[in-house]
């Protein structure tokens, strides 16, 4: 009985244990956050008085989003507006809210603050101060023009504003709007035919720092923020930036009126940054100290070295310019240069099939460096003279510095205001 | 006999009935796994410590160290444990991909697995060429277990806390059939951690019918459907903040109930086809048809533009406010450490609260121009990622008595591995759904295309249930022959075995990502490797009682695929320069035999080389994992090992083991740092000054004695003291390189800090076991016996960690190491019925 009763047993039990499952949990209750009293934008800024203002009351305001952090130019933060005004907000992290979101600000336990005089709504938690009713409600800009906003920006404090017939000053042409590669915000500026001019500040980290500035006239959609006395414009995006019609400014140094020559490419370094504006460096060989950077000073200067704590290091780097398009053009290059210390001199070299990116011997050079006025050493200054590059109007130029060191020697290069001109 | 019968059915159904209401659990060998590899981005505590398949050898050192040390993390001889073979009826269980057996797949039924024929080091094996660290073949042919019945039951501390097992196995009987079955459950609703939990089941069935005098066939059949809330370990800050160093950061209340965010559920069964043909009396001819297939899935939160929801990020603990002038926010942040529950663990509410109203309106939903989406987008989900698995392998063995001194074997293998990764919504957590892009990438490219995960279906808006984020498989064709020589003869013995192993392997994309389009979807190139190997070993018989040996190997084998491509989740790139990585190993045995004294002495010395490394990490500024991948790796281990046991009287013996090794890495590899979100490499060929360097996670001197009283009345007692020292954190490679020092001087005491290999303290055990056995009658046993481990309650002794791979070399305590440690006082005690 036992033996013929023991399998069925034990089968019985290997179906028992079959089923190994996991716990279903209960979804909690949601805490519902009161509404309480409703207030405006306009009521919101009239509260703060010249000192921090922490709300303890249950206040909510309802506001549209204008600017989120999408694009990167803005990093915990926000922008909203309602019919009455506008506020930026700051979060303790990531905002979570998109343009268009309609939301709900519960402004308990917020503080209103002027932060270098910018009135912002500060330490909103994205989970428990914002509610989202609604989402892709459009949001209205205000027009206006550059000069309203020069004479009296702090009444534009987050206001999302349309201005027209402006254009970017001369010297910032051809310069990206940051510097994306070392996350380092710039400024710009703005300016409209009488010659007022308003600063456009562009994070580093956004999506849009390395692009080359629109050189035309036009229309620029901005929220107007300020820091101190400096009023800045950010962009949401950079096709914000309608700069499509013909310059008024033409940058021949007469401040209007044709003629002269046009400025194709111009990198002064004295943004202190190696590759705005598109440039690359390529350490080919060599330890890190090797490639090209900034030497700073009230006038910064491209740099290459082979020296670092005594030692000398056999290497090659390069300092490349972006993509410039010489057709139909009569380009002229120049640029300023001095070295000191023995080692092999700098070369300067011209290619049009190089990729833009990677190894630069795997392209075709064409070395001009007998072309060039080159400093006689001891750090002495001297311009290049007038480079002639009318052999090379095409598409995709690239002219290259090529710095060599040795494990004996090297010099200490440094380059400065290479530009390139339309002499036609 | 009905009684207990009855007794028993009851006891089980109670327990079924509790394993559905509750959560499930596992693995015997509970120690957290630390390292972390491309396949198994979390870690695996799946992999079995070595104890358990060791315990059965008759080597003396083997079964002493395999008990004593397994609380410690030792390795034998520091090998990793794909150098460890183990078969089922002479087929492999190590796994195809990582190159390790995972012991959960067979939890539990540990009435089949204790019969073991088991072998340590470089040894003649008659079923496959094997790894250098020794073998274990499972016996699961019916006619082989003893037949019986066997009921147990046992309660425990550890990861779980009551077991059952039933087992029967009827021997071949008259009528030509043999019959085994196993079945076991094991549970915890807490483990020794705090919000661990355990619900594992496990079933075995073995099938024999005699055909005739020469052949028979076998099936065999087995699984363990297991549940597990794991536990993770962290940096000491937190551990002295809590004043407990079993801190478990992976478990939060949700409406007042412990939740894990990491579960573990693995069922992968496997099926064997035996025929066993005896050819004649010295000539039999074994072969296997198996199959196994299954599910192996692991849970983790992941969130949204929202912030970290895991407590120990680094910006939520005391020391992130460490500078002058934040002392009111560090003693704010302490104190809600140690007073708010819901600061220290996972806030589920507030996950459910965050979600519930993030409003949000998809554009071009699922690819569709002008399919709009609006709910509340999640901010925080659970996601599940799976490594499923179907492998079909063909096994043939001859093995041929030549004459009485000389024995032939040869084997032919063959295997073909899938696995199916990927990752699905596990949870939405209150959210209306998840939309399919990475963040990342959907930052820092304007291309909106290049943040999806998958180009077919663009802004896929995905709930519960559906995959997303990757696909892919990972293909192994393996296949092996090998032959092997044995001699014993008066005075000598010796072997000598020959391999010759092909191996290929790729990847299929089952996606197109929107950063790799153009590699990402189809097949990856194959690699094919070739790999010879051979082994030979001598005995030479001084007399009966003294015996000299030696054991020499020397092979190549083919790099593990989860080391070979550098970002397996999102596109088809192999590792570059990819080789086979050599090994050369030799050692010397003095073995003494007298019927009161079993006594090894062993020196080896090995060489790995050519090994390719890899691991994982969740960078969160990056919002990526980060996969380090080394080449070139050279390691070397060396040591000696002492293992005796001593009968000192009738009823007193004692063991002693002692292992002093050197494991180092004897190379300067070449790193590849590479994110799964960016085209971009971190770093290429980068040299990591790593000579010399410990091999860490492993305690590399071990010590054990022991002393065992035997009464003559069917009791047993043993106490058991067990010390290892020489531990050291594995260390993150990228320290290690002139980079990571760009910017000190060399004289700077901080450069130090950056390059030094942390060592953990000694530590020390004491284990007690007893037991006792009653014979009812003839046949029919009731046996009770309990372990107590760590009786004095140690727990400070820290068994492993690792240095995190993040790092920031101006301020290295800024990432610490996290650490694990050795549990403190812990039972298992059990009472069987054998009849």
């Amino acid at each position: 009985m036992c033996k013929t009763l023991k399998f069925p047993i034990v089968i019985a039990l290997i179906m028992a244990f079959f089923v190994a499952c996991e716990r279903e949990f209960d979804i909690p209750p949601i805490t519902e956050i009161t509404t309480g009293q409703i207030i405006s934008l306009e009521e919101l800024r009239a509260m703060h008085s010249g000192s921090d203002l922490t709300i303890t009351d249950t206040l909510s305001v309802y506001a549209v989003v204008t600017m989120d952090e999408t694009s990167g130019n803005l990093y915990k933060e926000a922008y909203v507006q309602d019919g009455t005004a506008s506020m930026n907000l700051r979060f303790t992290s990531s905002s979570g809210l998109y343009e268009g979101d309609s939301i709900r600000i519960d402004l308990q336990g917020t503080t209103l603050k002027r932060y270098n005089q910018m009135l912002q709504l500060d330490s909103l938690d994205s989970d428990l101060n914002i509610f989202k009713q609604e989402t892709q409600i459009a949001t209205i800009f205000e027009s206006t023009t550059l000069a309203e906003i020069a004479l009296n920006g702090s009444a534009f404090q987050a206001k999302l504003v349309q201005i027209e017939n402006v254009e970017f000053i001369c010297d910032d042409l051809k310069n990206s709007f940051a510097d994306g590669v070392n996350q380092e915000s710039l400024n710009r500026y703005l300016q409209d035919e009488i010659g007022n001019q308003l600063i456009v500040r562009t994070s580093g980290y956004s999506n849009f720092a390395d692009d080359i500035i629109p050189s035309g006239n036009g229309t620029v959609t901005a929220i107007v923020s300020q820091y101190n006395d400096d009023i800045q414009l950010l962009l949401r995006r950079p096709n914000e930036a309608q700069l499509t019609n013909a310059r008024i400014d033409d940058c021949d140094g007469n401040g209007g009126g044709t003629g002269g020559g046009n400025v194709i490419l111009s990198k002064d370094f004295d943004d202190n940054s190696i590759v705005s504006g598109g440039w690359t460096t390529q350490l080919v060989s060599g330890p890190s100290n090797c490639d090209w950077g900034i030497y700073q000073g009230t006038n910064s200067a491209a740099k290459a070295s082979n020296y670092l704590d005594g030692v000398n290091s056999a290497c090659e780097s390069w300092l490349i310019s972006p993509a410039i398009d010489l057709s139909a053009t009569s380009p002229v290059l120049s640029f300023r240069n001095t070295y000191n210390f023995s080692g092999d001199p700098l070369q300067l070299l011209i290619s049009t099939n190089y990729s833009g990116t990677g190894n630069p011997n795997s392209a075709t050079w064409t070395n001009m460096t007998t072309q060039v006025q080159w400093s006689t050493g001891g750090f002495d200054w001297v311009s290049s003279g007038d480079i002639n590059l009318s052999n090379y109007t095409q598409p995709n130029v690239y002219i290259a510095y090529k710095y060599i060191g040795s494990n004996s020697d090297g010099s200490t290069w440094e380059i400065d205001d290479v530009q390139i001109v339309n002499n036609q | 006999m009905k009684k207990v019968i009855f007794f028993n059915i009851l006891l089980f159904c109670s327990v079924s009935l509790y394993s559905q209401t509750n959560s499930l659990d596992s693995s015997l060998y509970q120690q957290p796994t630390f390292s972390i590899s491309l396949g198994d981005l979390e870690g695996s505590s799946e992999e079995q410590g070595f104890s358990g398949l060791l315990q059965s050898s008759k080597d003396v050192f083997s079964s002493i160290s395999a008990y004593n040390f397994s609380s410690s993390r030792f390795r034998p001889r520091g090998y990793d444990s794909q150098n460890q073979s183990v078969l089922i009826n002479g087929v492999s269980l190590n796994n195809a991909e990582n190159g390790r057996a995972i012991w959960a797949y067979w939890g539990g039924l540990n009435d089949i697995t204790r019969y073991q024929q088991t072998k340590t080091g470089v040894a003649p094996n008659p079923f496959i060429f094997g790894g250098i660290s020794g073998y274990s073949n499972i016996a699961a042919r019916a006619s082989d277990l003893r037949s019986g019945t066997r009921f147990s039951s046992a309660i425990a501390n550890k990861s779980y806390r009551s077991r059952f097992m039933v087992t029967h196995s009827t021997g071949m009987m008259d009528n030509g059939w043999a019959i085994s079955a196993s079945s076991s459950g094991r549970f915890s609703n807490q483990g020794y951690v705090e919000g661990t939990f355990y619900s594992a089941a496990s079933y075995f069935l073995s099938v024999e019918k005699k055909l005739n005098k020469k052949h028979s066939l076998g099936l065999v059949g087995f699984g363990a459907p297991t549940v597990q809330g794991r536990q993770g370990i962290v940096v000491d800050e937190i551990h002295d903040i809590l004043n407990d160093n079993f801190y478990n950061p992976y478990w939060g209340y949700q409406n007042g109930e412990k939740r894990n965010s990491r579960v573990r559920n693995t069922h992968k069964p496997m099926f064997l086809l035996t025929h066993y043909w005896d050819y004649s009396d010295k000539s039999k001819i074994t072969s296997s048809a198996s199959y196994s297939f299954g599910k192996g899935s692991n849970t983790r939160l992941n969130w949204y533009n929202a912030e970290d929801p895991r407590p120990t990020y680094y910006r939520y603990l005391p020391s992130y406010y460490g500078l002058p002038g934040q002392e009111s926010e560090y003693q704010q942040t302490l104190n809600d450490w140690k007073n708010d529950v819901n600061v220290r663990q996972i806030n589920w509410d507030h996950l459910y609260f965050a979600n519930s109203k993030n409003l949000y309106t998809v554009n071009d939903a699922n690819g569709i121009t002008g399919n709009s989406i609006s709910g509340n987008r999640a901010k925080y989900i659970v996601e599940e990622y799976f490594n499923n698995h179907s492998q079909y392998s063909w096994n043939s063995n001859w093995n041929y008595n030549w004459t009485d001194n000389l024995n032939f074997d040869m084997g032919v293998n063959f295997s073909s591995y899938t696995s199916y990764n990927f990752k699905e919504i596990k949870d939405l957590l209150g959210a209306d759904y998840w939309v399919d892009v990475d963040q990342f990438a959907e930052r820092d490219f304007g291309d909106p295309n290049a943040a999806q995960s998958n180009l077919a279906i663009t802004n896929h808006v995905v709930t519960n249930g559906e995959k997303f984020g990757y696909d892919y498989d990972i293909n192994i064709q393996k296949y092996d022959v090998f032959n092997q020589l044995e001699f014993k003869g008066p005075k000598i013995d010796s072997y000598v075995a020959f391999t010759l192993s092909g191996t290929q392997f790729w990847r299929t994309g089952n996606v197109k990502n929107g950063l790799f389009p153009d590699n990402s979807l189809g097949e990856s190139e194959k690699l094919t490797f070739m790999n010879p190997g051979a082994k030979a070993g001598l005995l030479y018989k001084l007399n009966g009682r003294h015996m000299l040996q030696v054991n020499g190997a020397f092979l190549t084998r083919a790099p593990l695929s989860t080391n070979a491509f550098i970002s397996p989740r999102t596109r088809n790139d192999l590792v570059q320069n990819i080789d086979s990585e050599t090994i050369k190993t030799i050692d010397f045995n003095y073995l003494v035999r007298f019927p009161g004294l079993k006594l090894r002495m062993t020196a080896y010395y090995t060489l790995m080389e050519d090994k390719t490394w890899s691991r994982s990490f969740y960078h969160d500024e990056l919002k990526s994992f980060v996969n380090y991948l080394m080449t070139g790796v050279n390691q070397t281990f060396m040591g000696t090992e002492l293992g005796a046991e001593i009968k000192l009287s009738p009823t007193f013996t004692t063991t002693f083991a002692y292992a002093l090794g050197d494991f180092i890495y004897s190379s300067r590899p070449s790193a590849t740092i590479v994110q799964d979100n960016s085209t971009e490499l971190l770093a290429q060929d980068r040299m990591v000054y790593i000579n010399n360097y410990k091999v860490g996670g492993i305690p590399q001197t071990n010590a054990s004695i022991g002393l065992k009283y035997n009464s003559s009345k069917f009791w047993f007692a043993g106490l058991t003291a067990n010390y290892f020292a020489n531990t050291y954190l594995d260390v993150n490679p990228d320290r290690r390189t002139l980079e990571a020092l760009d910017g000190y001087v060399i004289s700077d005491p901080q450069v130090d800090d950056v390059i030094n290999q942390t060592k953990l303290n000694p530590g020390m055990s004491l284990d007690l076991f007893i037991g006792k056995s009653w014979k009812i009658k003839y046949g029919e046993y009731i046996r009770f016996n309990i372990n107590v481990s760590n009786l004095l309650d140690d727990k400070d002794y820290a068994t492993g960690g690792f240095e995190q791979l993040r790092y920031d070399s101006s301020d290295i305590d800024r990432f610490p190491n996290l650490v694990g440690y050795m549990y403190g006082r812990s039972y298992f005690a059990m009472i069987s019925y054998i009849f």
